[in-house]
C-alpha cells in the first residue's frame, strides 16, 4: 500500500513539475520558409524579444520545401510536449495540404494563438494608367485577355485574384503570369513583365517608397497603418479581404497548461513596446488573438479557399 | 546482327523502359488547372527526349558486321570486392544513423571502413581508432555547437 | 560612386578586420567541405549577426560568402570533388594537374584567378552597379529560358563522351527536377504517393553523391598500392611564376570575369552557373580545346575567375535594388531585414555607409583570401598525403552529415547514396555526369520561365519574336550544338581509315 502511495506521489510530483517547469529547454520554432522571408523576419523578431518573458529561448529553424509542408509535417509528428512550434499563415497552410492531396489538414495541428499581421497590397507599375482598383477591373472587362496579372498558382495571390473575380461576379480574363514568391512578382513588375499583382506590403514597400511601384488598394479588412492613404478593396466596392495573419501552432495533444503558458508569453511579448517598434519597422503589426479567434479565422479562411478550389476546379 | 557496344545497348534499353514507366505514371498527376501547358507537359517532353536518345543509342549499336571490340577492362576481383564492401558499409551506416544516432553510427562506420581500406598493422589500427573518435566528436562539435545544426 | 567615409572607416577598424579574417577563413573551410555551400554558410550566420551591429554583420557575411566560393577550389583540385557548385568546372583541369604532381601549381592558378575575378567584380560593383542593376531587370521569362537553354548546350558540348549521351544526361537531370511539388502549380509529381519525395531532389546531395561517391569508388582501384594521391611541393617562387604567367591568359580572364559578373547580376543565377559557362567559352575560344580536361590551366582560370566575379555581380542587384543576385545573396537579405533595414532601390541613398561596408569588406576579403590561400597551399598539399584509408571514410562521413544538415532530413542522405551509385554506373557506361546535375539545377527555372513566357505570349510562343536578347541566346545555343556535332563528325572521320 505504501509503495502505491509513494509511487502516486512521485508521479504527481513529476507530472506537475513537468508542467510547472515548462519550458525547461529551448523551444524550436519551425519556419517553413527560407530565411529572410516575411514569416522568418517576424518570427525572429518575436523570438528575440521573447527572452524577457520565457526562461528558455526560442530557436528558429528553417525547414523549407513542399510548399511549407515539410515544416508543417515536422511539427505534426513531433512530440506533443510544446517544444516544437510552427509559424504559418492561413493563405498557405489552409490550402497547401488540400492541393497536394496530403494526409493532414491545418486542424491536425494545435493552434496556440495568432501573433502578427502583415498587409497585402495590390500594386501596379509606376507608369500604369490604373489609378485605383476600379480602373484595373474596368480595363480587364473592356479588353479581356490582355491585362497581365501575376500570381503564384494555388497561393495567396492566386486566391486573392479568384476572390476578386467571385465578388465582382465577373470572369476576369487576364493573362495569368505564374511567379512564385513575393519578390519574384515584384521583380517581374519592375521588369515590365506584368501589369498588376498582389504582394505583401513588406515586400513592396521599398519599391513603393522609391516610386517604382504604386499601390492601388489594400487587400486587408482595414487600412494599413503604414499606408494610410491607400484605400482598401472594400472601400472601393470589392468585397474581398485577405488578412495576412501569422499564427503559432504546435503538435496536437500538447497539454493545455503548456499551451496556456505559451499563449500568455506571446501575449505579453506582443504588448512590449520594443517588440512593437521592431515589428513596425518591418511593416508588421502586432496583433495577438487567442485560440478561439484563431480557430475561427482559420476555419473561415479554409472554407473560403475550399469553395474557391472547387468552383475553379483547381484540383481534380 | 551484332551488338557493338554492350554497355551502350543495355543502357539504351534501360533508359527506354525508364521513360516508358515514368510516362505512364505521369498520368496520375492531377492536372486540374491546365495552366500554361499544365504540370505534365514539361516532364513528358523530357521523357520523350530521353526515349529518343535511348533509341538512337540502341540503333547505333546494332550493326550487321562485327565491329572492332573495344578492349574489355579486366574486372579486378579485388577492386570489386573493395567497392562492394565500401558501398555496403555506407549503406549500413546510413540505415543505422536514425536508429543509433550520429555518434555511435559514425564510430561504427569509420573504424571498419578504415580497417578495410588500409594496412592492418597494429600501429595503423590505433591510429585509425584515435582518428575515428577525434573526427566523430570533432564534427559533432562543429556541426551542432558551432553551426547549430541538428544531428540525428 | 562616392564611398562613404563612415562605412569605410568602420571596415578598417581592427575588430572588423579581425572578424572578417575569421569570416574568410571559416568561409574557405566551409567551401572546401563538400556538402556545405556558401548559401548555407551565410544562412547559418544570419541569425548570429542578429546581435551584432548591422555593419559588422554585413562585413562578416560578405567575407564568408567570398571565402566559401573560393574554398571550393581546394577540394576540387585535391579530391576531384567540388566543394561547392561554383567549383565544378574547376575539377576538370585542376584535378588532372594535381594527379600529375602539380597540385601546388593548380592551386596557385586557382587562387590567383579567384583573386583577379574578385577584383574585377569589385570594379563592377563600384562603377557599373546602378545601371547594370536596372538592366538586369529587363530579363524576363523569355531571356531566362533562353539563357538556361544556352547553358545546357554549353555543358553538353563540353562534356566528355558522345553528344547523345550528354543530351540524355541533361534530359534526365531536367526530368529529375520535376519530381516533387511543382513550383509553378503546387501539385505533386512523380512522388508515388509518398511524402519523402515531395520536396524533390535537392541539388547538393545529388551533386556530392555523383561526384564524391563515384570518385571514391573510382580511386579504390589503386588501393592496395598505397599511393600518395598527390605529391609535389610548392614555393612562393612558383606562385609568383604562375602569377606572371597570367599575362598569357589575360583575355581568358577578362572574358570569364565578364561572364561571371553578368550571370551574377541576373537575379536567380550565380557562381554555380557562371563557372561552367566561362569554362565552356574558354574551351571554345582556345587554340587547343582538346587539352581542356587534361590539365590546361586556362580551364582553372576560367572557372575560378568567373565564380569569384559572380560574387561581385550578385551583390550588385542586392545593393542597388534589393533583389538577390543568387542564392547566397538571398540569404543576405535576411540579414538586412533582421537589422530593420529594407533592402531596395533606396538602400544606397538611405544607408550609404552600408554600401561602403559591403564594397570595402569585399575588397579586404579578397586580399585576405589571397594571403590565406597562399599561405596554406603548402599545408594543404601535405594534408592530402593522408592515406586514402583514412581520408575516404572521413569524406563519406562529412558528405553524409553535410547532406543531412541541409534540411535535417535523412531523405537527402539517401538521395546522396542513390545518386552516388547512379553516378558510378553512369561513369561506367560513359554517360557524362555534369549535364544531369546541371539539368537538375536549372530544371525548375527552365520550366517556370518557359511556361511563364508561354503564358505571357498569350498561350503561345509568339512572345519570343519580340525579344532580341532571348533570340540571340537561343541562336547561339543552336550554333554551339551544331558546331559540336560538326567537330565530332570531323574527329570521327579522322579515326576511321
Amino acid at each position: 500500500m505504501r509503495k502505491i502511495i509513494v509511487a502516486a506521489l512521485a508521479f504527481l510530483v513529476m507530472a506537475s513539475s513537468a508542467f510547472a517547469a515548462y519550458p525547461e529547454k529551448s523551444i524550436q520554432v519551425v519556419i517553413p520558409w527560407g530565411p529572410g522571408g516575411s514569416s522568418d523576419i517576424s518570427a525572429r523578431i518575436v523570438a528575440d524579444k521573447m527572452k524577457k518573458y520565457l526562461p528558455q529561448p526560442l530557436v528558429i529553424t528553417n525547414l523549407t520545401g513542399a510548399l511549407g509542408l515539410n515544416g508543417a509535417r515536422q511539427v505534426l509528428n513531433a512530440r506533443p510536449d510544446g517544444y516544437t512550434l510552427l509559424w504559418e499563415h492561413p493563405g498557405n497552410l489552409a490550402v497547401a495540404p488540400i492541393v497536394t492531396k496530403s494526409d493532414f489538414r491545418w486542424n491536425d495541428l494545435e493552434p496556440v494563438c495568432t501573433v502578427v499581421r502583415s498587409d497585402m497590397v495590390m500594386i501596379v507599375p509606376k507608369d500604369s494608367p490604373f489609378k485605383n482598383a476600379g480602373d484595373v477591373f474596368e480595363a480587364i472587362k473592356k479588353a479581356p485577355g490582355t491585362v497581365r496579372w501575376s500570381i503564384a498558382l494555388n497561393g495567396v495571390s492566386h486566391f486573392a485574384y479568384l476572390a476578386m473575380a467571385e465578388s465582382l461576379g465577373v470572369d476576369l480574363k487576364v493573362i495569368l503570369v505564374p511567379s512564385p514568391g513575393d519578390k519574384a512578382r515584384v521583380v517581374s513588375m519592375l521588369g515590365g513583365n506584368c501589369d498588376v499583382t498582389c504582394v505583401s506590403y513588406a515586400a513592396a514597400e521599398p519599391y513603393i517608397k522609391s516610386g517604382d511601384i504604386r499601390p492601388v488598394a489594400m487587400v486587408n479588412s482595414q487600412r494599413s497603418q503604414f499606408a494610410k492613404d491607400v484605400p482598401t478593396l472594400i472601400e472601393q466596392g470589392v468585397n474581398v479581404t485577405y488578412d495576412y495573419l501569422c499564427a503559432v501552432f504546435t503538435t496536437k495533444g500538447t497539454p493545455d497548461e503548456v499551451r496556456e503558458i505559451l499563449a500568455e508569453a506571446f501575449q505579453k511579448v506582443m504588448k512590449d513596446p520594443e517588440t512593437i517598434k521592431a515589428l513596425e519597422a518591418q511593416s508588421f503589426t502586432p496583433d495577438f488573438k487567442d485560440r478561439e479567434s484563431t480557430v475561427k479565422i482559420w476555419t473561415e479562411a479554409a472554407t473560403l479557399y475550399e469553395s474557391l478550389i472547387k468552383k475553379y476546379n483547381l484540383i481534380k | 546482327m551484332a551488338i557493338r557496344n554492350k554497355k551502350d545497348f543495355f543502357a539504351g534499353i534501360l533508359l527506354l523502359v525508364f521513360s516508358g514507366v515514368m510516362y505512364r505514371s505521369s498520368y496520375s498527376i492531377s492536372s486540374g488547372l491546365d495552366f500554361a501547358l499544365g504540370p505534365t507537359f514539361f516532364p513528358r517532353i523530357l521523357l520523350i527526349c530521353v526515349a529518343l536518345g535511348a533509341m538512337f543509342l540502341i540503333l547505333v549499336n546494332i550493326g550487321f558486321q562485327q565491329a572492332a571490340r573495344p578492349a574489355a577492362e579486366p574486372l579486378d576481383k579485388k577492386t570489386f570486392f573493395y567497392r562492394f564492401c565500401l558501398v555496403a558499409l555506407t549503406l549500413a551506416y546510413i540505415m543505422v544513423i536514425p536508429v543509433l544516432g550520429y555518434a555511435t553510427a559514425t564510430l561504427l562506420f569509420l573504424m571498419p571502413s578504415m580497417l578495410l581500406m588500409g594496412e592492418r598493422t597494429l600501429k595503423n589500427c590505433t591510429q585509425y581508432a584515435i582518428i575515428a573518435v577525434a573526427i566523430t566528436f570533432g564534427l559533432q562539435y562543429i556541426f551542432s555547437d558551432l553551426l547549430n545544426l541538428f544531428l540525428p | 560612386m562616392f564611398l562613404d567615409l563612415d562605412g569605410t572607416l568602420f571596415v578598417l577598424h581592427p575588430l572588423t578586420m579581425l572578424i572578417m579574417l575569421a569570416g574568410v577563413f571559416g568561409g574557405l573551410i566551409i567551401g572546401a567541405i563538400p556538402g556545405l555551400t556558401s548559401a548555407m554558410a551565410v544562412a547559418l550566420l544570419v541569425p548570429v549577426t542578429y546581435g551584432m551591429d548591422a555593419k559588422l554583420g554585413l562585413a562578416l557575411l560578405v567575407s564568408v560568402y567570398l571565402g566559401a566560393i573560393s574554398g571550393g577550389l581546394v577540394s576540387a583540385t585535391l579530391l576531384n570533388i567540388p566543394g561547392t557548385p561554383s567549383a565544378v568546372a574547376t575539377t576538370f583541369d585542376a584535378y588532372p594537374m594535381a594527379k600529375r604532381g602539380e597540385a601546388g601549381k593548380a592551386l596557385a592558378y586557382g587562387v590567383f584567378a579567384s583573386f583577379c575575378g574578385s577584383i574585377l567584380g569589385f570594379f563592377a560593383l563600384i562603377s557599373l552597379a546602378p545601371a547594370l542593376g536596372r538592366f538586369a531587370l529587363r530579363f524576363g521569362p523569355y531571356e531566362y529560358f533562353a539563357l538556361v537553354v544556352f547553358t545546357l548546350t554549353c555543358i553538353i558540348s563540353i562534356a566528355r563522351g558522345a553528344l547523345v549521351k550528354g543530351f540524355i544526361s541533361a534530359c534526365l537531370g531536367l526530368f529529375l527536377s520535376t519530381v516533387g511539388l511543382s513550383s509553378t502549380d503546387g501539385l505533386p509529381r512523380f512522388t508515388f504517393g509518398t511524402n519523402w519525395l515531395q520536396s524533390g531532389f535537392s541539388v547538393m546531395p545529388v551533386l556530392i553523391g555523383m561526384f564524391a561517391v563515384s570518385q571514391i569508388l573510382d580511386d579504390l582501384q589503386s588501393l592496395k598500392k598505397p599511393v600518395k594521391i598527390l605529391s609535389g611541393t610548392f614555393t612562393l617562387g612558383e606562385f609568383l611564376r604562375v602569377a606572371i604567367n597570367f599575362k598569357n591568359s589575360l583575355w581568358n580572364m577578362v572574358r570569364s570575369a565578364l561572364i561571371g559578373i553578368g550571370i551574377g547580376i541576373l537575379p536567380g543565377t550565380g557562381s554555380g552557373l557562371s563557372n561552367i559557362v566561362a569554362y565552356s567559352q574558354a574551351k571554345y575560344a582556345s587554340k587547343n580545346p582538346e587539352s581542356f580536361g587534361t590539365g590546361n590551366p586556362n580551364g582553372i582560370i576560367a572557372s575560378e575567375t568567373a565564380n569569384n566575379a559572380s560574387v561581385g555581380g550578385a551583390l550588385i542587384p542586392l545593393m542597388t535594388l534589393g533583389i538577390p543576385g543568387d542564392a547566397t545573396t538571398m540569404m543576405m537579405i535576411g540579414a538586412f531585414m533582421i537589422h530593420g533595414i529594407q533592402p531596395g532601390p533606396l538602400l544606397i541613398r538611405d544607408h550609404p555607409d552600408l554600401m561602403a561596408v559591403v564594397v570595402v569588406s569585399y575588397l579586404v576579403s579578397t586580399m585576405y583570401m589571397l594571403l590565406i590561400q597562399m599561405g596554406f597551399i603548402r599545408v594543404l598539399i601535405k594534408a592530402l598525403a593522408v592515406p586514402q584509408a583514412i581520408l575516404y571514410p572521413v569524406i563519406i562521413v562529412l558528405c553524409v552529415m553535410g547532406c543531412y544538415a541541409l534540411n535535417s532530413n535523412m531523405v537527402d542522405v539517401w538521395v546522396f547514396f542513390g545518386m552516388g551509385l547512379l553516378g558510378f554506373f553512369m561513369k561506367w557506361t560513359g554517360f557524362p555526369l555534369l549535364p544531369l546535375v546541371l539539368g537538375l539545377i536549372l530544371g525548375g527555372m527552365a520550366e517556370s520561365e518557359f511556361r511563364g513566357s508561354y503564358a505571357l505570349g498569350g498561350d503561345s510562343l509568339a512572345g519570343y519574336l519580340d525579344r532580341p536578347i532571348a533570340l540571340i541566346f537561343l541562336a547561339v545555343a543552336v550554333l554551339s550544338v551544331a558546331t559540336a556535332l560538326y567537330s565530332a563528325r570531323q574527329a570521327k572521320k579522322k579515326t576511321v581509315p
